[in-house]
């Protein structure tokens, strides 16, 4: 055992006040691997990724969980076999995929074509009445169909010609679940609270202050050095900071800039993290009578010094962007695509040939969804009035009243980008679905394209022209990589993905 | 005022809460799209959400629905956490029922003598140690104390668990927390209490009888100090279960305290009614306990309501 001064309290005051308050208290027993404690701000109180999304779902599921592919999201972001060791396409809408042989399931059972069948099938993902029906609209809706060709071969259909059909089933929602244990558990409710999955760690507890996860013993790409893996609710900043020099976390979540101080001033801690795959965006809705003309829309665009507001408020640790492109697009991302320039000439010049007559524009905003959010509103509206713009600054609690016509102006927002390819990112956030608040005919064909071609030179061509739209009249106007930083323990060895997931494959404990 | 008049209202009082909650979430906004962010969430998967959920109709649709099942014993289902609203409530309930019991005992424990004896030497240097201390005591932010007795216990002395449920040391912090603060404010209403008694005249009296002071003490000056002392209790105990939603999210305790402000932030209306009703129920539970035990400590209310 190890004994340490905190068991050593345990066990002196275990004869005292605890056994009459609340029974024997626990004892803790040292782990023969690594035990890492992760705070965040928030659980999920379900873990079935069909039933709960989100950040703290991204970052715990990831390690239950397996997809048939996978994704390199630390370098170009090119797709990795996962549960499936091979695939090839068939035709422009059929996917063959062949299973890896020898993966169990956290119960002990082996993956079969049927599990994968039923992971996509009509009881979680295409039945309208299914509670699962929801989420994998996202990034599944063109899916039509898995079906087993034998037992160790699937096939993955889609209603069109769709080149992305390897990059949709590494996403949220393709995750592969046992057909057993769901319809055991009676269904998606008694399976989010015991999950069975195929991931490097298998469930031991649900609760709502902490989620224990175990090393699972017979993983099929080796078991993870870290044995335990705990995930402990902690609301608030300053208590996970505190905890985290205290000695009762080794990761926590969440960290903005201005409180690296604490945690850098302790020669056992650093700080990690940094851009993750979401655009921090300001979005403009053409239906006000100022945003119409696209001039107004790119002079606000050019007023604006992006590297300050990273530097002042994001320590420079995020990227400003050449394009809504990241480079884990890979072969479509564009290198030479050139930099924003801040411009407040230019813009003042645009401005008085727009005729813009300074009538105030609305700008919503929420106090804290992204980041430094305030902070960053006010920078806005001052090089804004710097370049003669007056801005009526409203801050609202929530979307319904962020999007609530008429009064919309400019707001504020991300541009998340969960699977590498402009099709998730840039077409996804400006489509034909929000064409009361923007719409451009030809950005609607080359997304048509981008959606629909095989021929990668044409989809690279289609794209580049979207982001030379997105620029030249600009539904939205891009300032930031978004940036995810975390507080960790040196001894702890985990490097975190440019990305929302937390994975701890490979992490260990010195 | 006979007993069942007594429930009638509070049941009259319990479905105004719950309409007022009801109607007041819903005119903040969609709950839907207070969940997802329509930019990036489609048409369809939103529709087939508010579906599931039942935030179809208008707003009166919606009541009548929730009114019915709720006639059923059915408190709705907590989107979330996936599973019925009174389980997700009732799991969370027992955290902050320890949470608070200890709290209230702590806060008795120390209001109580303190209190007394502050009144019994009013004005001496014990009485003004005492209602400095207590200024100080509820002045504090409760989040200040915590994240003070966080600093002082968990990073400096590396005695108590920072953050957490489970044993007894997880516990000593956020009791100390609320037990304190609202310690401040009891020992004054003590103090007061004691004071006033002490200036009735069946106390000059017993002293003119010769009395001891401690027959006085015990047979005058707490019987009567008690009943301004059974009104004030429970509203603190109700200020304790508000004051856990800080203390909670500090100390990330999982009770109701922290539940509500996630329900509130998450639009999840079913577990943020549920709660409402449950605090309701049990504020108007208090007061109908505080009415019955009022009448046997001061025999003059029953007597009045009699005539």
């Amino acid at each position: 055992m190890r004994m340490n001064r905190r068991t050593a309290f345990k066990l002196l005051g275990a004869g005292a006040a605890g056994t009459m308050l609340l029974g024997a208290p626990r004892i803790v027993f040292g782990q023969d691997g690594g035990v890492i404690r992760v705070a965040l701000d928030e659980l999920p109180r379900s873990l079935d990724p069909l039933l709960y999304q989100t950040n703290p779902g991204y970052r715990v599921m990831r390690n239950i969980y397996d997809t048939l592919l996978t994704v390199d999201h630390a370098g170009d972001g090119s797709v990795l076999p996962a549960l499936a060791q091979s695939w090839e396409r068939i035709d422009g809408r059929t996917l063959e995929l062949t299973l890896r042989d020898n993966v169990l399931f956290h119960d002990g059972s082996p993956l079969t074509a049927e599990d994968v069948v039923f992971s996509f099938g009509p009881e979680r993902r295409t039945n309208e009445d299914s509670p699962g029906f929801g989420t994998a609209q996202q990034f599944l809706s063109t899916i039509e169909s898995v079906e087993a060709v034998d037992e160790r071969t699937v096939r993955v259909i889609s209603v069109v010609e769709d080149p992305t059909i390897e990059l949709r089933l590494t996403a949220w929602g393709s995750q592969i679940v046992s057909k057993a244990a769901f319809e055991a558990a009676g269904g998606f409710d008694g399976f989010g609270q015991a999950p069975v999955g195929t991931g490097p760690f298998k469930v031991q507890s649900l609760g709502p202050d902490a989620i224990a996860l175990v090393a699972f013993q017979d993983y099929w790409a080796g078991i993870p050095d870290v044995s335990q893996l705990t995930y402990r609710l902690a609301p608030e900043l300053s208590s996970r900071i505190a905890g985290l020099v205290g000695g009762d976390f080794d990761i926590i979540a969440d960290v903005p800039t201005d409180q690296f101080g604490p945690i850098q001033s302790n020669g056992n801690l650093e700080i990690v993290g940094g851009t993750v795959a979401s655009m921090r965006v300001v979005k403009f809705d053409t239906r006000n009578e100022q945003l119409k003309d696209p001039r107004v829309r790119r002079a606000l665009a050019m007023a604006i010094d992006r590297q300050a507001i990273v530097d002042a408020l994001w320590a420079g640790l995020v990227e400003v962007p050449h394009g809504h492109q990241l480079p884990a697009f890979g072969p479509l991302f564009d290198p030479d695509r050139p930099a924003y320039v801040y411009d407040p000439e230019g813009a003042k010049a645009l401005l008085a040939e727009a005729g813009y007559d300074g009538t105030p524009i609305p700008f919503r905003i929420r106090v804290a969804a992204y980041g430094p959010e305030l902070a960053t509103s006010q920078v806005l509206v001052s090089m804004w009035q710097a370049v003669g713009v007056n801005i009526d600054m409203q801050i609202v609690e929530n979307f319904g009243q962020m999007m609530a016509y008429p009064g919309t102006g400019i707001r504020s927002g991300v541009d998340p980008i969960l699977v590498s390819d402009p099709l998730f990112g840039l077409w996804r956030s400006y489509n034909e679905s929000e064409q009361e608040v923007w719409s451009n005919a030809t950005f609607y064909e080359h997304g048509r394209v981008l959606e629909s071609s095989l021929d990668p030179e044409e989809r690279k061509a289609a794209f580049n022209a979207m982001m030379d739209i997105f620029d030249e009249d600009p539904p939205a106007m891009l300032l930031h990589t978004m940036g995810v930083f975390y507080g960790k323990r040196k001894g702890v060895n985990w490097d975190p993905l440019p990305s929302v997931y937390m994975d701890f494959r490979d992490a260990s404990v010195a | 005022m006979p007993l069942l008049f007594r429930i009638l209202r509070a049941v009259v009082s319990l479905w105004l809460i719950v309409t007022l909650v009801f109607v007041a979430l819903r005119a903040t906004g969609d709950p839907i799209t207070a969940i997802f962010d329509p930019d990036n969430t489609s048409q369809a998967a939103l529709d087939s959400y508010r579906q599931q959920w039942g935030y179809t109709g208008t707003v009166l649709d919606q009541y009548i629905a929730y009114v019915m099942s709720l006639l059923r014993g059915d408190f709705g289902y907590s989107t979330m956490s996936s599973r019925p609203a009174l389980d997700v409530v009732m799991e969370r309930l027992p955290a902050t029922m320890q949470l608070v019991g200890l709290s209230a005992t702590l806060m008795i424990a120390i209001g109580l003598p303190v209190g007394t004896m502050a009144a019994m030497r009013a004005g001496g240097p014990l009485d003004r140690f005492v209602m400095s201390f207590s200024t100080v005591g509820f002045a504090l932010p409760n989040f200040v104390l915590a994240l003070g007795l966080i600093l002082l216990f968990s990073v400096s002395l590396h005695l108590l668990p920072s953050n957490g449920i489970g044993s007894w040391q997880h516990l000593i912090m956020p009791v100390l927390t609320i037990g304190l603060s609202k310690a401040a404010i009891f020992t004054r209403f003590v103090r007061s209490a004691i004071l006033d008694t002490l200036r009735l005249q069946c106390v000059v009296s017993a002293r003119a009888r010769g009395l001891t002071e401690w027959q006085i003490f015990w047979h005058h000056i707490i019987t009567n100090a008690v009943l301004p002392l059974v009104t004030i209790t429970p509203l603190l105990v109700g200020a304790m279960v508000a004051a856990g939603a800080v203390v909670e999210s500090v100390f990330g305790w999982p009770g109701v305290g922290r539940l509500i402000v996630d329900a509130v932030s998450q639009r999840d209306l079913a577990v943020l009614q549920m709660i409402i009703m449950l605090i309701a129920l049990v504020m108007i539970t208090t007061n109908l306990i505080v009415d019955l035990a009022y009448a046997r400590l001061d025999p003059r209310t029953s007597a009045a309501a009699a005539h």
